[in-house]
């Protein structure tokens, strides 16, 4: 019997791609498939939990694919891997139940699940591989997985397949892009200190700085990941795609990319640069503050403008994103541990909001909030449940967003960042304005004319439509009212990014063969 | 029960109250109004069990542990100014609900009114007990969502919708300020906790020297501002208005514009005696009272002139509570507490009258109302003694809290000197005279003069107990504080007033006081305000003809023309930003490609730049030809007018990449690019055939200009950065691949080290691959069956 605690890590990854096979099979009995799918990403969800607390406890888990060290793969599960892939899966498990019954039945029966199951394997593998080469392979998935589930069909779709195509393709050409500048950067690094390893190359990097022989391009190649995970996290200037893709997407698939996709760039910058280019940080960061406060002005300006509930919080996406670059571009515990608490945050509120627009369009058949109106009387529970989420993303208390923007507020005072902090603040003023304003557009107000628009959907949600959103508002006022358990595994986890030691050790005195 | 938990349980009830609203509607049906007012006087009660201990001269302080990883507790601390605030929110909180159940109709959505009257008693009684800055600023933003939602009452209406937003946007964004200050003010001392601050000396002398002394107080009491409608910020509360009357009464003029009030009483230790809170607290006060008070006696709804003059009122306070000077701080603070207790009263008072006039006589409008004394004997009393006291008539306690505050203007400016000894008292005097001029407009305009019977219904009379006894009791408070002011002067102004200079205060307030300056400024504003009242017409003219000229000067004028166009010139800014082609975005994505490798050149110098890059590399001859070859397939790929000859071109280059790998020893890389090249170019020549042949766009010589730009300044980076990385790994690393070479056969089993990489070493890169090419499979058929779907 072999003892499935010790090999939690690949399980986590191997499962969805085993199920995305067997997915494939059972496409003639959609009902084994809805509850088979449902059962195992519980059980991984399960098993992420489980990962999470012996990281906690025990320390980094290291875990080799095959027995070959830092020759071969290894996957590593610090604080900060296994919180993502614990958060991936909470809003992966959600999203699944939200699309059974929300993605249209042929969609769903066919690919949809093998589909969505590569996209959590694409997530897992991504956050808990210890080795940058392994990290391209699994952003390839990730890629590929979104764009098949972005084409997938909602039930009675509002959205055009020509503007699900052409948001693709945007979508596929801008992140070849990011690709080719990863391998570029990927076999530089490997032409120039003979390794792929994460750990590894943090030991060489360091060395060669010590010892004076470190080349000068090595910045360079470090800062091309700026583009790599820019572009997964849709920075400015590489924030270009998103606000055509998650509008597109079938809802549960906007909150997947959203909430959780879009953080793996922010993963990604923090393994990089806080662990294998340290040297480069004094140069990293007032880049990314930079960029993270033209993020934060571009998102929400541009979310004043829209019309389309979805293109809005595709747009807010952008705008909150930067201040989580905020926090890691300021480099301390403190502002790191800010961003993981504003990340997780507004994986919550986001998806939440997400999902909750797919309960408005299910409701107004359509994505115009100007022909919304009024809806507080005949959708009370998404009225309620958009508010929540607004308040969370706008920051106000007592929603999670509060806690994270004061968190992310004083740890900047208090390094000093004045002027950031100062735009920052401005900026989120506005997110306050358009979050509401959209709320009292879609919600208050006489009903639309129903004889040119027609009449409101009298259907009630399904639970499988609200019980997700409704577990979601309930983490995002936890998260408000008592955030303490969230802000110590933040803070704790930022100790592990700043000092990077314990997982360079761990790593590294693995016995090869 | 000991008083921190019962501070703790005034604080929470107001929340659990609300969250059984749903479940007590159940059973009390149209009567659920009366299970608020008993939440709302168990309140009452909790804090008056406090009481006794404050005003004995003591605090209660406490706390809970709640974020101790930002060092945050969940803390209490109740002196008498939080006691003060308190019992008004939960007394007039008590008197609002039990009128509210004559007012509100019982088709109205009752459970949410009561349900949002709570939850903002609660929020507000938070506020007031908080001892931290952080949870302070919570309970304030709670405040404002609260009264959002409480203008928004009747959400589908676009004057409530237009009021709601406004004061959101106002009062939120003012609050998202004040936090700022709290933050500095917290990075200055070190601690959020507000009692430390107060007590501590040291701290208040640090903050006093810091560079960020000015910030600090300008952020914080830019909230205060917002919230209590002074200043440029008073343009929210006229269109708050919109809320129910009883909301009005509530929120809008006894409790949530004096939380503004209350943040400036409770940083007064902490910013007072300095010039800057002078210029700052009393300046913004007396712009607003002096203002405010002319536009509500031109107002024609009765509720408008009592909003305008809650603004003016409240510039009242705010003055008062800036009057400083250095020796002595706190100079209108004894002044400024009497008033706010008395404005609450009179002026609640007023507002249910205002209630109660617009539920009989069916209009708010004063031109059209009049002569209803007769019809209404009792509302006409209980508005006299309330409007009468606003106005200053002895023996009210408007006229008391007056005094004083003449009193502590002829001080202050004493305390500054010329010009300020005339110009503060006679500041003082104006914003008196407005004052009476409206307050007496009010009572003239509702209830003497002539009936206009094609106007009003034809029977109006008074209304009935539910809404009358409210009304009346606050009229007897009025009468009382007047009459025998030392009870509300010992009980609750000087432990106030105690509360904010954090000293012993004994108060002597007394209805007769002699011949004093004070009294003589008193009559001079009686008799100014019956004259300015008497050319009433006159002044309507000039003021009309004055905003015809100058709409710019209004500030709603500005802030609709920054709402309503927001959406517009957003959505044309965005539109620049993102055009929506894609070339657009990959030229922005390359330019930062080329930006983010320069910067290091730039930052670093030549110095550590290599100059002896080693670039003799063996090149045979058939090998240049062979990358010339390629470099004109490349070109003519991008230049060649067609799909076709532009697809040969591009494959031609790909074969070449392959002869280039036979040539570089590696034969199984060689034979795989054949293959992907030959694949590829079979599905694009399938492809091309379904598309016109011809490409439609023509590039302007300016795009083609900036396209080659960009494509020569990414291709030269790249190639300086590939020429730099190929020059060997640095010493003494070495290669993964010894280690393979020296372990493929030995422990992998296997003599191809390419084979044992792919399947065995790196094997799970290998899955990781195929699940990508199955994921395009699976990709590719989803989107065939979607689209044969749509047919």
């Amino acid at each position: 019997m072999i003892d499935i605690s010790k090999h939690i890590p690949i399980i986590l990854i191997a499962v969805p791609i085993l199920m995305a096979a067997i997915m494939v099979f059972l496409k003639s009995s959609p009902k084994l498939q809805k509850s088979l799918n449902v059962f195992v990403t519980l059980c991984l969800l399960a098993l992420s939990v489980v990962l999470l607390l012996r990281v906690w406890t025990d320390g980094i888990i290291v875990y080799e694919v095959g027995e070959w060290g830092k020759y071969g793969i290894v996957l590593v599960a610090d604080l900060l891997s296994a919180g993502m892939v614990v958060l991936t899966l909470f809003v992966s498990f959600l999203s699944l139940v939200y699309s059974l019954d929300y993605i249209e039945e042929r969609s769903l029966n066919s690919t949809y699940h093998s589909l969505f199951n590569l996209l959590m394997a694409g997530l897992t593998g991504s956050f808990l591989t210890g080795d940058i080469f392994n990290l391209f392979v699994f952003f390839e998935i990730l890629l590929l997985s979104s764009c098949g589930l972005v084409i997938a069909n909602e039930k009675g779709g509002v959205t055009k397949a020509s503007d699900k195509m052409e948001a693709t393709f945007k979508y596929l050409v801008l992140s070849m892009l990011g690709s080719i500048v990863m391998l570029i950067a990927i076999s530089s690094l490997y032409a120039t200190v003979g390794t792929v390893n994460m750990a590894d190359i943090a030991v060489k990097v360091s060395a060669m700085s010590a010892a004076g022989t470190m080349p000068w391009h090595i910045y360079p190649i470090a800062l091309l990941f700026i583009v790599v995970f820019g572009n997964k996290a849709a920075i400015f200037p590489l924030h270009y795609w998103l606000p055509d893709v998650h509008p597109t997407a079938p809802s549960p698939i906007s909150a997947m990319l959203s909430g959780v996709l879009i953080k793996v760039g922010v993963y990604g910058m923090l393994r990089v640069f806080f662990l294998m280019f340290r040297d480069v940080l004094p140069m990293f960061q007032p880049i990314i503050i930079l960029l993270a406060l033209v993020t934060i002005i571009i998102g929400a300006i541009s979310a004043i403008g829209q019309t389309d509930v979805k293109r809005m919080l595709a747009y807010s996406s952008v705008g909150q994103i930067g201040y989580v670059f905020l926090g890691v571009g300021m480099g301390s515990v403190y502002t790191i541990t800010a961003a993981l608490v504003y990340l997780v945050n507004h994986a919550f509120a986001k998806s939440m909001l997400f999902l909750t627009s797919g309960g408005i369009i299910h409701h107004a058949h359509t994505r115009n909030m100007q022909k919304m109106g009024g809806m507080i009387k005949s959708a009370p529970l998404m009225g309620a449940m958009f508010l929540i989420g607004a308040m969370s993303i706008a920051g106000f208390p007592p929603m999670g967003g509060f806690i994270a923007k004061f968190i992310l507020f004083d740890a900047g005072i208090e390094e000093g960042f004045y002027i950031p902090i100062a735009i920052a603040l401005i900026f989120a003023v506005l997110t306050l304005f358009y979050m509401f304003r959209a709320w009292m557009i879609m919600f208050w107000g006489e009903p639309r004319d129903f004889e040119t628009y027609g009449e409101y959907s009298s259907h009630a949600l399904s639970p499988l439509l609200t019980v997700p959103i409704i577990i979601l508002a309930i983490g995002v006022i936890i998260f408000g009212v008592y955030a303490e358990p969230l802000i110590a595994l933040a803070q704790a986890t930022a100790v592990q990014i700043v000092d990077p030691q314990p997982y360079i050790d761990a790593v590294m005195t693995r016995v090869v063969r | 029960m000991d008083s921190f938990n019962a501070i703790a349980l005034a604080i929470f009830l107001p929340f659990i109250f609300a969250g059984l609203i749903p479940l007590a509607n159940k059973v009390f049906k149209q009567y659920i109004g009366w299970f608020a007012v008993a939440g709302a006087l168990t309140i009452f009660l909790l804090i008056a069990k406090v009481a006794p201990i404050i005003i004995h001269g003591d605090t209660v302080s406490g706390g809970v542990s709640w974020l101790p990883s930002v060092g945050l507790e969940f803390s209490i601390y109740a002196d008498g100014l939080s006691m003060l605030i308190g019992f008004l929110a939960s007394g007039i909180g008590v008197i609002i609900m039990s009128y509210s159940n004559g007012y509100m109709s019982q088709k109205e959505d009752l459970p949410r009114y009561y349900k949002w009257l709570l939850l903002f008693m609660g929020s507000m009684i938070g506020m007031v007990f908080s001892a931290n800055t952080i949870q302070l600023f919570i309970f304030w933003e709670l405040t404002s969502i609260t009264s959002f939602m409480l203008i928004g009452y009747w959400r589908n209406k676009p004057e409530s919708i237009y009021g709601a937003t406004k004061s959101l946007v106002l009062t939120a964004s003012g609050g998202l300020v004040m936090f700022a200050g709290f933050l500095l003010l917290s990075s200055i001392t070190g601690t959020f906790d507000i009692p430390t601050i107060l007590h501590s000396e040291s701290l208040i002398s640090a903050i006093h020297e810091h560079k960020f002394f000015l910030l600090t107080l300008t952020l914080i009491f830019i909230g205060a501002a917002a919230k209590s409608a002074q200043g440029p910020f008073y343009v929210w509360l006229p269109n708050a208005m919109e809320a129910p009357t009883p909301v009005s009464a509530f929120l809008h003029s006894a409790t949530m514009v004096k939380a503004g009030i209350y943040l400036v009483a409770r940083i007064h230790p902490i910013f007072s005696g300095t010039d800057a809170w002078f210029y700052l607290v009393a300046g913004t006060g007396m712009a607003t009272m002096v203002v405010a008070g002319f536009l509500a006696f031109r107002q024609t709804d009765i509720k408008a002139i009592l909003a305008y003059s809650t603004i003016s009122q409240l510039g009242y306070l705010m003055t008062m509570y800036g009057y400083t000077t250095q020796h002595e701080p706190g100079i209108g603070v004894a002044a400024a507490t009497f008033h706010l207790l008395n404005h609450a009263t009179f002026k609640a008072c007023l507002f249910l009258v205002a209630g109660i006039v617009a539920h009989e006589a069916s209009t708010r409008d004063i031109r059209k109302l009049g002569g209803l004394r007769r019809e209404m004997p009792i509302t006409f009393i209980i508005a006299s003694i309330g409007a009468l006291s606003m106005a200053g008539i002895p023996p009210l306690n408007g006229f008391l809290s007056k005094e004083m505050f003449y009193e502590s203007s002829i001080e202050m400016g004493a305390a500054i000197g010329s010009p300020y000894t005339i110009l503060i008292p006679a500041i003082a005097v104006l914003g008196g005279v407005f004052t009476f001029a409206y307050s007496i407009k009010l009572i003239d305009g509702i209830f003497l003069g002539k009936r206009h019977d094609d106007e009003l219904p034809n029977h109006i009379h008074d209304p009935g107990a539910t809404m009358l006894i409210p009304a009346a009791f606050l009229a007897f408070l009025v009468i009382l504080f007047g009459l025998v002011p030392s009870i509300p002067v010992h009980n609750i102004v000087e432990p106030t007033t105690a509360g904010i200079l954090l000293e012993h205060v004994e108060l002597h307030v007394k209805l007769w006081h002699g011949f004093t300056p004070s009294l003589f400024m008193t009559m001079f504003t009686f008799i100014i305000g019956l004259l300015v009242y008497s050319k009433y017409d006159a002044i309507a003219t000039w003021q009309d003809r004055f905003n015809e000229r100058h709409s710019a000067v209004s500030i709603n004028y500005h802030y609709d023309a920054v709402v309503n166009n927001a959406r517009s010139s957003a959505h044309k800014i965005s539109a620049i930003i993102q055009p929506g082609t894609v070339k657009t975005y990959m030229s922005a994505v390359l330019a930062l490609i080329v930006v983010l490798v320069f910067i290091p050149i730039v930052l670093l110098g030549a110095n550590i730049i290599p100059h002896t890059l080693n670039f003799n590399f063996n090149i045979a001859p058939y090998e240049i030809l062979l990358m010339l070859l390629m470099v004109i397939a490349a070109i003519a790929a991008t230049i060649l007018p067609g799909y076709l000859p532009a697809i040969i071109a591009l494959s031609a280059l790909g074969y070449m990449v392959s002869m280039l790998f036979i040539y570089l020893k590696a034969p199984d890389l060689a034979l795989t690019q054949v293959l992907v090249e030959t694949l590829s170019t079979i599905i694009f020549l399938l492809a091309i055939v379904k598309i016109p042949q011809k490409f439609k766009e023509t590039i302007s010589k300016t795009t083609f200009a900036r396209d080659a730009i960009i494509s020569v300044a990414i291709a030269s980076t790249v190639f300086i950065m590939l020429i730099n990385a190929t020059q060997g790994i640095v010493s003494p690393f070495e290669s993964l691949s010894h280690y393979f070479i020296e372990n493929s056969l030995s422990l992998a089993g296997g003599h191809n080290i390419v084979n044992v990489i792919i399947v065995d070493f790196r094997g799970y890169d290998t899955l990781g691959e195929i699940s990508v090419l199955c994921l395009a499979a699976l990709g590719v058929y989803n989107l065939i069956h979607s689209r044969s779907e749509e047919k």
